[in-house]
């Protein structure tokens, strides 16, 4: 990155806020956010399901449907706390981080434009490209969401520092998805994609642990696509960029010896997971490895009542249209009814994500 | 001079973006009093540490150049211009804690939190 659009240096990879102030309160809604998740919730998770249990055993409720366990969740007062917890600290991320980035936003944006002239990271994008609808909210609150803030790639870096809950500064958590992907079984690697790879940070990881592989990222949002290539020509990565749409790559047939997604399926409708899962595999060559990481998947065996809650308030509250349809929807068996035979995969240091790996038959 | 106690006083967020954290947003009390109360203690809290922090760091550079801290501020006269700029920024520093009460000011100010996050979006080129 520029030092001189951000003289103020960074926190691991990741650009610090423009102010001290702006980093101090940014600072208090990470410390917050930890106090929530960690603290507040285990609380709100024990006491509502005492009372789902209680609700349930009186023959107020006869069900485990969701809209049961969120009302009996509710009427405990720490949940409705909890959710303005959340909901407050989201907004106070978001707000703050934008506002404070845009002090240095005609200058980055000279700096995103300024990467398609030099290297060694190249980008494709289409002038005549869509951007679907679906893929134009606001996901997690982020003002524009993805697609329409020519900023969204640095404000979705430096205001992610808080979800990730300081645990990420230097990309940690990509490094790790990254050396845990799963090679084919004959460990020829040449060519891999990242698929939904956001501001590229897990790309970044995959060309510094695999030097001699070419590493591609795709993603439907190009101002986190312009993002990441300057991300990766500031490293002197040599990864290639697309936008496109996950279930149109415009690769090659059999080109790709392994894809890797992080946290993708659950921010794409129910009826693209299908055609998702299509696109990797004919472009994946036989043998070749689909490593996911995602969120949790619930199909046919119900979550715990406390994750089912979870999962729907952070739905309906955190701009996550799609993720309801996606835990409970039979998506190993949109793996395997493309012809993928599917592992378990590496465990990883955020136990709320699932992981799976794909074979394509050799 | 910066207009006080309107929702989004400090936010330079352009109104075609934001459209989920601007406005009235969402209310989980029965009360909406209550998220009025949670945001504004929130943001007050937010100021405390960003004034603490600050104030740390001030001391710890002042003190690697041996300077007396105390007598300096107890001693500091700013003048009417400066002393305006510190009212101004008072004004936004209230503003931003208490905005939200203005932010939903009735009961049934804001969207219900069980309402989905979705809204109908055209495809863009």
């Amino acid at each position: 990155m520029n030092d001189a659009t951000f003289p103020r240096g960074y926190v691991g990879t990741t650009p610090k806020p423009t102010t001290l102030g702006d980093e101090s309160y940014l600072d208090f809604v990470q410390s917050f956010r930890k106090l929530v998740i960690r603290e507040v919730f285990p609380v709100v998770a024990e006491a509502g399901q005492a009372n789902y249990e209680a609700r349930r055993d009186a023959g107020d409720i006869d069900g485990d449907a969701i809209e049961d366990i969120s009302s009996a969740f509710s009427e405990v007062p720490v949940t409705r706390s909890f959710q303005r917890f959340v909901r407050s600290q989201q907004e106070m991320m978001w707000r703050r981080s934008r506002e404070s980035l845009l002090r240095v936003a005609e200058q980055h944006v000279r700096d995103l434009d300024a990467a398609e002239q030099s290297g060694p990271a190249t980008l494709e994008s289409d002038p005549g490209f869509v951007t679907p609808g679906w893929a134009r909210q606001e996901i997690h609150l982020q003002p524009g969401g993805y697609t329409e803030d020519p900023i969204a790639g640095l404000v979705f870096h430096v205001g992610t520092r808080a979800f990730y809950e300081g645990m990420n500064d230097d990309d940690a958590l990509h490094r790790e998805l990254a050396e845990k992907m799963t090679l084919p079984a004959d460990g020829h690697l040449s060519r891999v994609l990242d698929i939904g790879c956001s501001i590229g940070q897990a790309s970044l990881a995959l060309k510094q642990h695999y030097p001699a592989a070419e590493i591609h990222g795709l993603d439907v949002a190009l101002p986190l696509l312009r993002y990441a290539r300057k991300m990766a020509n500031d490293a002197g990565l040599a990864i290639r960029f697309r936008q496109a749409l996950a279930q149109q790559t415009g690769y090659g047939d059999e080109s790709f010896d392994a894809v890797m997604s992080y946290i993708l399926f659950h921010e794409t409708p129910l009826d693209t997971i299908p055609e998702i899962v299509q696109e990797v595999y004919r472009i994946l060559r036989p043998g070749g490895t689909f490593s996911i990481y995602e969120f949790p998947n619930s199909y046919g065996e119900q979550l715990p009542p406390a994750q089912r809650f979870l999962i729907d308030y952070d739905s309906r509250n955190n701009c996550e249209p799609y993720s309801i349809d996606f835990v409970y929807c039979n998506f190993k068996g949109m793996l395997t009814d493309a012809g993928f035979e599917l592992e378990e995969g590496p465990t990883t240091m955020n136990p709320f994500l699932q992981s799976i790996v794909a074979r394509k038959k050799a | 001079m910066a207009t006080v106690m309107t929702p989004n006083s400090s936010s330079d967020i352009p109104e075609s973006l934001g459209f989920e954290i601007q406005g009235a947003g969402r209310r989980y009390y029965d009360d909406v009093a209550l998220d009025n109360v949670v945001d504004a203690l929130l943001e007050m809290a937010a100021n405390l540490w960003m004034v603490r922090d600050r104030q740390y760091v001030l001391e710890r550079v002042l003190s690697a150049r041996g300077e007396d801290i105390n007598a300096l501020v107890e001693s500091y006269t700013p003048d009417p211009e400066e002393t305006a700029e510190r009212h101004r920024q008072c004004d936004d520093m209230v503003g931003q804690i208490f905005r939200s009460f203005v932010r939903r000011p009735t009961a049934d100010a804001g969207h219900d939190a069980n309402e989905p996050s979705y809204r109908p979006m055209e495809d863009s080129q």
